[in-house]
């Protein structure tokens, strides 16, 4: 019994929770005419965005047992989506215990803009770096 | 004479044919032909990169170092391949983005980088420089219709890696 519940202390243990970024979720820019740009896109760079952009396929682990996503979209120049952020483009970070992470943000005095919101597709929620970019955090569902 | 007046006719239909079918063929293989695979790299501008550097090495957990950090992955093609993605923050002042103006540029992962730029030239896409080769693979920079620069790489993965290892540089992962 002692032993089952070192062994199971040991599974936990070796599980890395602590929370961070672990790659990149998205790549989201203006321009003046998604449409066009998409189809510039397509046809020279074979980058296919439908109305939510384009996926791009990886791999978390060495076996190809878990998928990752990193998304890629265009926006209009008149996009809410960035506010307040008056940059041109925004990044999407994939975390890992995204709950926790906000946190600790919080914590740390960082500018947290909304609630955490849960999707089919995974939590999201919004912050700003140092100088006033938004960004998206995603723990995702692959 | 009929029969050298046929012959000739069938030279030159199996030459259109074969003329026909080599232009469908060619058209294939650039329809078919990988352009870009992933996402190679996000640089963007910043009043202060050290600053920045640290806030997302504090409060993200990125692995930092004075280039910014290299996402890792595994190929999606290949998941026995490693595959990185650079995030570097630049000066405000930097001219590495020109002549584009944006805030940001993006590297795109290419399979066949010396194939492509021949066929981008010949679509009437602008090439902004001539094809570099480093050890950790080859680079160009071609401009989008809006005055994006993009970095195209097509990158040796291996040694890319070594690299970094060689360098005492841990990557976000």
């Amino acid at each position: 019994m002692e032993d089952q519940k070192n062994q199971a202390d040991n599974s936990t243990s070796s599980v890395d929770t602590k929370p961070k970024v672990t790659g990149i979720g998205g790549i989201f820019f203006k321009c003046k005419d998604p449409d066009k740009m998409k189809e510039w896109y397509k046809t020279h760079l074979g980058i296919d965005a439908g109305q939510y952009g384009a996926s791009f396929e990886w791999y978390q682990d060495a076996e190809g047992k878990k998928k990752g996503l990193t998304q890629w979209n265009l926006n209009s120049e008149t996009a809410k989506l960035y506010d307040p952020s008056t940059k041109d483009f925004m990044i999407n970070y994939r975390v890992k215990n995204l709950e926790a992470l906000v946190e600790e943000l919080k914590k740390e005095g960082v500018t947290v803009l909304d609630k955490v919101e849960t999707y089919d597709y995974g939590k999201f929620v919004h912050i700003l770096d140092a100088e006033g970019n938004k960004i998206q955090l995603w723990e995702p569902k692959d | 004479m009929k029969k050298i007046a046929l012959l000739a006719l069938a030279l030159a239909t199996s030459f259109c044919f074969g003329f026909a079918f080599k232009s469908i063929t060619a058209t294939d293989n650039t329809a078919k032909m990988k352009r870009v695979t992933g996402i190679g790299g996000i640089f963007f501008k910043c009043k202060d990169p050290k600053k920045l550097r640290e806030w997302y090495q504090t409060h993200l957990g990125l692995n930092t170092n004075q280039y910014g950090t290299v996402f890792e992955w595994y190929q999606g093609a290949d998941s026995t391949k490693k595959g990185f993605s650079q995030w570097s923050p630049f000066k405000e002042t930097t001219k590495y983005f020109e002549p584009s103006t944006k805030e940001f540029m993006i590297n795109y992962r290419v399979a066949n980088l010396e194939l492509l730029v021949e066929e981008l030239k010949k679509e009437g896409v602008t090439v902004s420089d001539t094809l570099q080769t480093v050890d950790y693979g080859k680079f160009v920079h071609i401009m989008d219709i809006e005055g994006n620069k993009i970095e195209l790489w097509e990158p040796n993965d291996v040694v890319y890696e070594k690299l970094g290892i060689q360098m005492g540089l841990k990557t976000t992962k």
